[in-house]
């Protein structure tokens, strides 16, 4: 049985309801911003709006779907200056072995779907991959274990491939990791 | 967003795989081909640190070691 020593927040219906007031708002939000970068190119000609900005905009989203695949580009996709990917970092604990917990991440990852694209198992590190979905062009799941008096710390980060904002995607891919491994062990 | 969590695995269920392979002279990654199960699944097993155990599972290991489900499980009372 897996116990938590740190009270989680339960989900009241105000933080709920919050959540989807927060994805209400930035529709509207793009939808504004549309209709005010729309009303720009076609109101004045300017060559930024109508050609070099969408240019560069198809260029960095070429770039990020080529690269995904690479470890080495892992720091393009979770830097924090980084303001074309949306972020979710976590950390969590297990009282496993580094490597026990490193073979059973990968095993649940495999059966939830993402794929496998890098792993060390010297240095633990895991690049996994999600596929298209109607939120999101997918996202890179990236994890490092560190361990410490027996005690392995999972270091996770889900980073979108294209897109500032995930509506929650990134978040969802982290419980859905940690449900899908609870799951997991029972043998 | 950094969130920390810890969590703990608090088992009073014993599990003797690691007794019973020894004394069966059968190696996990063994065991692990003959009954279908991973041999990462079992080591979880064999430290105790699974959530639970499918009869299946329990039926597969007894049928491959030649013993009883209490050769597998012990039930140790913890100190209140």
């Amino acid at each position: 049985m897996i116990k938590t020593d740190q009270e989680t927040k339960p989900q009241t219906i105000t933080t709920k309801h919050m959540r989807y007031i927060k994805h209400v708002v930035v529709m509207i939000v793009i939808a504004v911003m549309s209709v005010i970068l729309t009303k720009l190119i076609f109101d004045y000609d300017i060559l930024l709006f109508k050609i070099i900005l969408p240019l560069v905009i198809l260029l960095l989203f070429l770039f990020s779907i080529i690269v995904r695949r690479n470890i080495r580009f892992k720091p393009f996709f979770t830097s924090k200056y980084n303001l074309l990917t949306g972020k979710y970092r976590s950390n969590y604990e297990f009282e496993f072995s580094k490597e026990l917990l490193f073979y059973k991440i990968l095993e649940v990852l495999r059966e939830s779907g993402f794929k496998v694209r890098y792993m060390d198992e010297k240095t633990c590190d895991i690049l996994a991959t999600s596929g298209l979905t109607w939120t999101s062009w997918g996202e890179n799941i990236y994890i490092e274990f560190k361990e410490q008096n027996g005690i392995t710390r999972m270091e996770f980060c889900s980073s979108s491939i294209f897109g500032i904002y995930t509506w929650g995607k990134n978040e969802y891919n982290y419980q859905n990791l940690l449900n899908k491994f609870e799951e997991s062990l029972v043998i | 967003m950094h969130v920390f969590l810890k969590a703990l695995i608090v088992m009073p269920i014993i599990v003797n795989l690691d007794v019973m392979l020894a004394k069966r002279k059968v190696k996990l990654k063994d065991l692990s081909e003959q009954i279908g199960i991973s041999t990462v699944n079992l080591s979880i097993l064999k430290q105790s640190k699974g959530k639970a155990i499918r009869f299946s599972t329990l039926e597969s290991i007894c049928a491959a070691l030649h013993c009883q489900p209490g050769d597998i499980l012990e039930f140790i009372e913890s100190d209140k």
